[in-house]
């Protein structure tokens, strides 16, 4: 399951130092093994909250290449999360449970600019989604969710 | 039928099909990533990077979103865990990630199944 998919705003909230998110039957698709090209249609729900903690980094563009991984303007605090998860295959042919923390692993979470809006000014609505990361703050959108919407399939550097 | 009426039912059906499309913005992809060499397999570019320090990841600072053209919020994190079937207990690992904020992404123009740039809000998460 390598998916970018789009949620209700509702289902993030930040408070404080906390994001945490609420997904509930999300349907998705099992890739079975790592860069597999089976799927098998499931049915995915979760929760984690990501806690920041520190000082931010602030980010600036170190490089000009479009392509590369420094071409993105932010600031971004360590954080830890933890979760647990139900997933299940439409077919029942399974179904699992389980939870997950970041115990020790690299985690960030904070506030991003990239692409047509790196050097933007951080006034209006930048500057919102800066103090978003901060303060309690839970955003509506003006957009319909589309449940589901798997855009692309994609690996990790972990197993599922 | 002549060739004419087939032509024309021909692109009725496109631009209904089309339709359902109009008014959601599609996110694009980074359009950079990590390449990764599969033993005995193709190498597999993908549109994303692994922040993090260490051999094998990207650096402290890298890129840590998956959608381009995007301002918002953003959350990620490795993890490990343990999860069971009822009969058996699997060691898990996660990267999860969470975005939110406004995005300039693809929408559906009519025509040829074309798209346009356009503005929207969203909530997204990568599994």
């Amino acid at each position: 399951m390598f998916w970018i998919v789009q949620i209700p705003d509702d289902a993030v909230v930040i408070s404080g130092n906390t994001l945490t998110i609420h997904v509930a039957n999300l349907a998705i698709e099992d890739e079975i093994a790592f860069l597999g090209t089976i799927r098998i249609p499931s049915t995915l729900s979760f929760d984690i909250t990501y806690t920041k903690s520190g000082k931010p980094r602030k980010i600036e563009p170190t490089s000009q290449d479009p392509l590369g991984a420094f071409h993105w303007a932010g600031r971004m605090w360590m954080a830890t999360n933890s979760g647990t998860f139900s997933v299940s295959r439409d077919d029942g042919s399974f179904s699992a449970t389980g939870s997950f923390s970041s115990s020790g692993m690299f985690g960030e979470m904070g506030t991003e600019k990239n692409g047509i809006f790196v050097g933007e000014d951080d006034q209006g609505e930048n500057e919102s989604a800066h103090e978003a990361a901060e303060p309690a703050h839970s955003v509506q959108s003006s957009e319909p969710a589309t449940l589901p919407a798997p855009l692309r399939a994609r690996m990790k550097g972990t197993t599922k | 039928m002549c060739t004419r009426s087939k032509l024309v039912c021909a692109a009725c059906l496109l631009a209904c099909g089309c339709l359902p499309l109009r008014g959601q913005v599609y996110p694009v992809p980074i359009p950079g990533g990590d390449i990764f060499p599969s033993v005995g397999g193709p190498i597999t570019f993908v549109n994303q990077f692994l922040p993090g320090v260490g051999t094998i990841f990207d650096g402290l600072n890298a890129e840590p979103h998956g959608i381009v053209n995007t301002s918002g919020i953003v959350a990620m994190g490795y993890t490990a865990g343990t999860a069971t079937d009822g009969a058996n207990t699997y060691n898990i690992g996660t990267d999860i990630r969470v975005y939110q904020g406004t995005y300039v992404g693809a929408m559906a123009a009519l025509g040829a199944a074309g798209s346009v740039s356009s503005r929207a809000h969203g909530t997204f998460v990568e599994i």
